[in-house]
């Protein structure tokens, strides 16, 4: 029992590492979401200041820490609890949940929580469950007309359908999806069914089988409760969460069959699976803020710079660019300030050189331009121009 | 089903679920769905064209591979409806009738494989049930298409006798299962993938098997004789069909992904590693293949205009978890100490799940009928699971609920489904079986005397020749000598024959030209937008469509000068 916790301290701080790599860079860009927690909690950061992500890295790092205390307690065994703890842990939906500033790690850790504290059946299912309800109705929204009964059945049956899971992820928006991943790896596909043949026709240890049934359970509540138009990857993160342990199940028994056939095809798939691993970083690294610039705001971000560079002329725009006003009114200096102006009042305004009068591609016709006559424009991540400056 | 008690009943339960089988894949087999469409009019009548003068549509005889619209079509399907033309004559029912009769005889079929690979009757039974009611079974056994369902027959027969080979040893059978999957070569494309794989599986299992190593010499024999045949063929197609239908090419999805993923990291060395043909196509393939066993096809109501795609998921919801449970349970028993035998059976069964999506796999879209021969494993297992859960649950009140709830569950989903195809299916998909060019088919059947020439475009239906010959039984020494014909890319485009005129469009020049004929009687058909730019100056007498069309039609009368 002394081990544990080092080992606990291990995975967490392994988890920070993972998860607190080039922290400004995918996502490269704030979103709203993260925007109006910051306020929330008075932080107001410069526009190149990311560190406030520090505190979702945390969290995911202590989830990730509590399952694999969870796992042990319920097996005394440290190899399946640093399976679960890994597979969770490095499974791209949660690399990205643990990423940017959210609330939505809440719910897990909650889960994570009592079902690691309380000691008794029924009552950790209960509590959570109720912590859960507490959550959507006090935290999210008290709108119970977003929970739609009628497509609980086919939303589910997308959840678990095993070409989103391994292969395509949130189809619905690419907001939190890493370009030609899953929520999960692709090679996770062979040790879910490991996992679940693991789980049904092998394992015996019922406080183990208790817990995973309790996670899907309040999965499946959670899922209920959300909005129905809520990002796939935050509705069902639950049940990704009990995916994720099935998964690492399934590489304790893959491998443990595995070695016993030959230590040589142990390395062979471990191979094969860092591969698909590094294959998984550089879509992350290289293609996901690319492949989602419009999700986030890059575009936003740039066009602040150059603002703040500008800081004594009076800046105009239309509501055409009110994602620009949102953003600047939370990133711009203290004495700075934008106007939302209508298009008549702009066509007066930009006559003098001193004003800065900022139009998306569709206000351009107004102003008799096309967008290769604008000199400064401010682009999307992947390139294509969005604001441009008159 | 799974209820069933006494021993006794098994033998008159099966002869209802054969009965009902048959009974529900013949009934109003000419009109649901409508048709024929143009594969089925094409097979129709080459089959027609082979029964009356041993020569297919196109003079060639007895060929090894139908030119048809320049698609090339298998041979057996085409051959075995010519017989039931011969003694029937050509009309839709003779068209379907092979696939009808070969997709009800196949419930036997994977009864017996059931039978034979677990030795459990409650099983087989179910299996045979599920098969029954599949919408998958009913849907592909009712249209003739390229003869998909009796190319999956021959492919289960393939199998059913290979067991009957692992359990009883008589060499016959091991011969007569590697024939049935060699001609299922000759039946539909997806057998071309899948039959080759299973043989060569087959010869490999049987080493450890067999005791007469005569009847291997005998089976190598006769597939070297079809692997002739099959080379005479694949020089003609399958070349262009895979560039066709496949997710290879340079145009293609993968490859455009490439590039787009190489400019984003400027082409760099580390995206060229990453991002090339053999890590895309990976991706893609794994991808295309998970998803056939995913919820998105397995519980996709599949809303095309695709005459090949049956509308609703392969299996019924309830249906679901015992199907992945049968596969787990599968490969674990695969892995339990057990002789060579035993796990013969489980290996072909478990190749044959694997290896079925693979035609689907490399062609682009999700396709049921490509995916075809997973039809019937999929049953299978779903009834392997079911069973094996039921007899696993110990508590006999949490059995008796749970049994009543999946049991309802299938019900309403089979009652739902029968209610579908049988009254919904015709009223909202029957449009898309060539309900309109059936209908002008019957105007010019029915007319055919009382006037000079027929003329429709093929902006109406670009194969539009097929449907006179087919509707009027045209016969075919007649259609030789008449017609006439374009080639261009291995495609061919019948112009006219006969009183029939198919021009590319039906436009105004068009229209002028045929109105100088002298004194002659026309039956123009127009599609919406060639009625909109017929010349005015043309006197044109309008008259009724039979029955309402789906695109908006017009029917005019030309007297000429």
């Amino acid at each position: 029992m002394k081990k544990l916790p080092i080992i606990i301290g291990l995975v967490f701080i392994f988890n920070l590492i993972i998860k607190g790599l080039f922290l400004s860079h995918s996502p490269n860009s704030l979103s709203f979401q993260e925007v109006e927690i910051l306020k929330f909690i008075h932080i107001n950061p410069s526009v190149d200041d990311f560190s406030f992500r520090m505190i979702s890295v945390f969290i995911g790092s202590c989830i990730d820490s509590l399952l694999f205390y969870l796992i042990y307690k319920k097996t005394g065994n440290y190899f399946i609890s640093f399976s679960i703890a890994l597979s969770v842990g490095f499974s791209p939906w949660f690399i990205i949940l643990s990423r940017y500033l959210n609330i939505y790690l809440i719910p897990i850790f909650l889960v994570v929580f009592i079902l690691s504290i309380f000691q008794k059946k029924t009552y950790p299912l209960l509590i959570a469950v109720i912590s859960l309800i507490v959550f959507r109705f006090f935290i999210i929204s008290q709108d119970v007309s977003s929970i739609k009964l009628t497509l609980f059945i086919p939303d589910l049956a997308r959840l678990f359908d095993l070409r989103i899971i391994f292969f395509q992820g949130d189809t619905s928006s690419p907001m939190l999806k890493i370009p030609l991943t899953g929520f999960f790896f692709y090679l996770d596909l062979v040790a879910f069914f490991f996992g679940i043949g693991y789980l049904f026709l092998v394992n015996k240890n019922k406080e183990l089988k208790t817990v995973i049934n309790n996670v899907l359970l309040t999965g499946l509540i959670f899922f209920l409760v959300m909005p129905a138009d809520l990002l796939m990857t935050l509705r069902g993160e639950l049940i990704f969460l009990w995916i994720g342990i099935i998964n690492g199940l399934g590489y304790y028994y893959f491998f443990n069959i595995l070695k016993k056939k030959s230590f040589f095809l142990v390395f062979i798939f471990i191979f094969i699976l860092s591969i698909n691993l590094l294959f998984t970083a550089e879509l992350f690294v290289n293609h996901f803020d690319k492949k989602n610039s419009s999700e986030w705001s890059y575009a936003e971000r740039v066009t602040i710079q150059y603002l703040i560079s500008k800081k004594d002329s009076p800046v105009y725009m239309t509501n055409q660019s009110n994602k620009l006003y949102r953003y600047w009114q939370f990133l711009k200096e203290k004495d700075m300030k934008a106007s939302e102006i209508t298009i008549d009042q702009m066509k007066d305004l930009c006559r003098d050189p001193n004003n800065i009068c900022i139009v998306k591609e569709e206000e351009l016709v107004f102003f008799d331009l096309k967008k290769d006559d604008i000199k400064i424009k401010f682009r999307f991540f992947d390139g294509s121009p969005v604001y441009f400056i008159l | 089903m799974f209820m069933f008690k006494s021993k006794k009943i098994y033998l008159p339960a099966l002869i209802l679920i054969l009965l009902i089988s048959f009974f529900l894949r013949f009934y109003k087999l000419s009109s649901i769905p409508n048709g024929p469409e143009w594969d089925e009019a094409s097979v129709g009548y080459n089959a027609f064209s082979i029964a009356k003068t041993g020569f297919d549509e196109w003079g060639n005889k007895f060929p090894l591979i139908f030119s048809a619209f320049g698609d090339f079509k298998n041979p057996v399907y085409i051959y075995l409806t010519a017989l039931v033309v011969k003694i029937i004559g050509l009309s839709i029912f003779s068209t379907r009738f092979i696939n009808a009769f070969s997709g009800s005889l196949l419930i036997f079929i994977w009864y017996l494989i059931a039978k034979l690979s677990t030795k459990n009757e409650k099983l087989s039974l179910l299996t045979a049930f599920f098969l029954a009611f599949s919408p998958f079974g009913i849907y592909f056994s009712r249209i003739a298409g390229d003869g998909m369902m009796l190319s999956v027959f021959l492919i289960s027969c393939g199998i059913m006798f290979e067991l009957l080979y692992i359990e009883r040893k008589k060499p016959i059978f091991f011969l007569v299962s590697v024939i049935s999957l060699l001609f299922s070569i000759f039946t539909y494309n997806l057998a071309r993938v899948i039959s080759p794989i299973l043989i060569i599986l087959i010869l490999f299992l049987n080493i450890k098997i067999s005791q007469n190593k005569k009847i291997y010499l005998v089976v190598l024999f006769t597939v070297f004789l079809f692997a002739l045949l099959f080379l005479k063929q694949f020089g003609v197609n399958l070349k262009s069909r895979l560039q066709y239908v496949g997710i290879f090419g340079e145009e293609k999805g993968t490859v455009l992904r490439i590039k787009e993923y190489r400019e984003h990291d400027k082409n760099s060395l580390i995206s060229r590693i990453t991002h090339n043909k053999l890590t895309g196509y990976g991706v893609t393939l794994a991808e295309n293949y998970v998803a056939y066993f995913s919820t998105q096809f397995l519980l996709g109501f599949n809303d095309s205009h695709l005459v090949y795609e049956s509308h609703y998921p392969p299996l019924f919801i309830a249906m679901i978890p015992f199907f992945y449970f049968g596969i787990v349970l599968l490969i674990k028993k695969l892995f339990e100490k057990t002789g060579p035998e035993n796990k013969a059976g489980k290996i072909i069964l478990l190749s044959l799940l694997f290896i079925a999506p693979i035609p689907a796999v490399i062609s682009e879209g999700i396709s049921g009928k490509r995916s075809l021969a997973m039809f019937g494993i999929m049953q299978f297992l779903s009834a392997y699971g079911l069973i094996f859960f039921f007899d696993n649950l110990k508590d006999l009140s949490q059995k008796k609920i749970i049994k009543f709830i999946v049991l309802l569950l299938i019900s309403i989903n089979l009652i739902h489904y029968l209610f579908f195809y049988f009254f919904s299916f015709p009223k909202v998909y029957g449009k898309y079986y060539a309900s309109r060019e059936n209908r002008i088919c019957k105007f010019m059947k029915d007319n055919y005397q009382n006037y000079n020439y027929f003329v429709y475009s093929r902006k109406i239906n670009g194969f539009a020749y097929i449907f006179p010959l087919f509707c009027l039984s045209y016969p075919p020494d007649q259609y030789w000598k008449t017609r006439s014909y374009t080639e261009k890319d291995g495609w061919f485009t019948v112009n006219s024959f006969d009183k029939f005129i198919f021009p590319d469009e039906a436009d105004p020049n068009f229209i002028s030209d045929i109105y100088n004929k002298k004194n002659k009687k026309i039956a123009i058909f127009l599609n919406e937008d060639e009625n909109k730019k017929a010349p005015l100056s043309i006197k044109k007498t309008k008259l009724p469509i039979p029955s309402e069309a789906h695109n908006e039609l017009y029917l005019y009368e030309l007297k000429t000068p």
